[in-house]
């Protein structure tokens, strides 16, 4: 990265730089995993899952 | 509500949970984050473009430009409101024209903003500009013409973009005037003459950009692929990440009818007005506010709970 | 004549309770990471006010002389880009959810002119640079601005004008509406989940 000219990719009418194509991406990707990917299960018996409780 | 997705009625457990705690992660996250990436890529910064580099890289370029403003052929000297009665770059959608409707806010005679001001300013220590000044202002507007058409025929013939060709006999005191004002471009002097308002301070760039606004930056924009029908507003200088987030604003500018005439702006402009529009009024739009349910990703955030 | 003050402190404390502000639990369906990209924006949020804070103090030429200044831009820069990036992910995460639901509109609605606002806030600070970018972006931006006539009341080539409106304005503006946004989320919970089938759909739901 850095100053100079820049890179870029062409599709027909569409032209998109490098950096930008690299956000792009990016955003699916984080997005896609926050949906597919755990949050790290409680532990029995620590402070979380003592404190759940049928509200 | 009527045209609501319902919600699922059943009570939800609760757990603890610590929101300071998640704040605060989520700052240092990104803290670290950007901190890392300000030290490995930097950011771009390419110099501003100046008058005065102008006129040093491409004289006959900016002899070019200053003709068409004292000419009032140039972008700006036709450009229309806000800044003169031209027709250039006029807007209108039929009779709807909120460029004409706002009229000439900031008045630039081009002619004599750009071109004959400075050489006034200039004229008690150059040699020559007060008597050739005096000559072009009482000509009459066809002598003048005539002066600019064999000027600018001689420019035509240059032989490369720095070869600046001798002035012909015919072209008067217009061959006298734009290379003096060329002279005094290179030294940096319309650069200060143009921001110039008789006042101290200035922070309004408005005649300067205007002077540039034409072959000077976009040239530069097209080297660094900045331009509107390159996708251009959503790039950065270099190889930087741009304002990604003006995708379907850029998107218009590369399809017709919008990429060809002369309203695009005013098109696109209305077209965007009424996208963000709908976009902030999203939960009352039908089928839009339904999209959810098809889209089905809902299940996935919530899996748990569906499983339960 | 009703006291001012006393009618004012009455709505004050009907805008949000403490409790309501600050839960300390929250309901089991909210464990999935997309529920991080709001807090992952407001960080980013700060980082530029910081990062903005010291740019300003020092004044629009100081990261153009100074390489302490560039980094600072840098780190400016970069917030920018994580800010927009985790605004849209939060933005995608609401309407998958569609998190308009249950009296929660005017929550949308706010978040949707923090988008808009942001933009401003970036186009803005792009004129600010003082360089190469601004410069073509002032040129290029004014036709559309004119093709609409403010051109000349929001003139992209009025250097005070654009660094004002960057600088002051759009923070407060932006600061304001996350408030605002932040008080709404707060105070009406968390969206529950979408009713489980179709056939469910018409079903009252929770206010």
């Amino acid at each position: 990265m850095g100053s100079g000219l820049p890179h870029y990719v062409q599709w027909g009418p569409v032209s998109i730089t490098i950096p930008n194509l690299v956000v792009l991406g990016l955003m699916i990707v984080v997005f896609a995993a926050a949906l597919v990917l755990r949050l790290p299960e409680e532990k029995p018996g620590s402070d979380h899952a003592r404190g759940a409780r049928d509200a | 509500m009527r045209g609501e997705l319902a919600s699922d009625t059943r009570k939800p457990r609760m757990k603890p949970y610590d929101l300071v705690r998640e704040a605060l992660s989520a700052l240092v996250a990104v803290v670290l984050l950007v901190t890392v990436l300000a030290a490995v890529f930097s950011s771009p910064d390419e110099p501003p473009l100046t008058i005065r580099g102008y006129a040093t890289s491409s004289p006959v370029a900016f002899l070019r430009t200053a003709l068409g403003e004292l000419d009032g052929t140039g972008t700006i000297a036709s450009y229309g409101p806000p800044y003169n009665d031209g027709t250039g770059s006029l807007q209108a959608i039929g009779p709807i024209s909120p460029q004409r409707w706002a009229g000439v806010r900031i008045p630039i005679d081009t002619a004599r903003t750009f071109i004959l001001d400075p050489l006034q300013a200039v004229a008690p220590v150059q040699p020559g500009v007060a008597a050739a000044l005096a000559q072009f202002t009482s000509a009459s507007l066809s002598q003048q013409a005539a002066w600019e058409k064999a000027y600018g025929a001689a420019l035509d013939a240059a032989s490369s973009p720095t070869a600046v060709p001798a002035a012909p006999p015919a072209a008067g005191p217009v061959g006298v005037l734009l290379p003096d004002l060329l002279q005094i471009a290179q030294v940096g002097g319309l650069d200060g003459l143009l921001l110039a308002s008789g006042r101290f301070y200035v922070t309004d760039y408005t005649r300067p950009l205007l002077f540039l606004s034409g072959d000077a930056l976009n040239t530069q924009a097209q080297r660094l692929h900045l331009l509107s029908t390159q996708w251009g507003m959503m790039n950065e200088t270099g190889n930087y990440p741009g304002a990604v987030w003006l995708w379907l604003y850029t998107l218009w500018y590369q399809v017709p009818p919008f990429s060809t005439s002369s309203a695009g702006d005013l098109m696109i402009m209305g077209i965007m007005g009424i996208l963000t529009l709908a976009f902030i009024l999203t939960p009352w739009i039908p089928g839009v506010n339904r999209l959810p349910r098809v889209v089905r990703i809902y299940r996935l955030i919530w899996r748990d709970w569906y499983r339960r | 004549m009703p006291n001012m003050t006393g009618s004012f402190r009455r709505w004050l404390s009907t805008v949000i309770t403490a409790e309501e502000l600050l839960p300390e639990e929250l309901p089991e369906y909210t464990r999935s990471f997309v529920y991080m990209f709001g807090a992952l924006t407001l960080g980013s949020f700060i980082c530029l006010v910081a990062s903005g804070f010291t740019l300003a103090l020092f004044g629009p030429e100081w990261w153009h002389l100074s390489s302490v200044g560039h980094f600072v831009n840098s780190i400016h820069f970069w917030s920018v880009q994580c800010f927009f990036f985790f605004m849209v992910l939060h933005l995608w995460a609401q309407f998958f959810m569609a998190a308009w639901r249950g009296g929660r509109r005017l929550t949308w609605v706010v978040g949707a002119l923090l988008f808009v606002s942001s933009i401003i806030a970036a186009f803005t600070g792009y004129l600010s640079q003082q360089n190469l970018d601004s410069q073509w972006i002032a040129v290029q931006g004014k036709d559309a601005m004119n093709a609409i006539g403010i051109g000349a009341f929001f003139n992209l080539l009025n250097f005070g004008q654009m660094y004002s409106i960057h600088i002051a304005i759009m923070p407060a503006v932006i600061a304001a509406l996350i408030t605002v946004h932040l008080i709404l989320v707060r105070r009406k919970g968390l969206v529950p989940p979408l009713a489980d089938d179709a056939a469910r759909e018409g079903a009252p739901h929770a206010r």
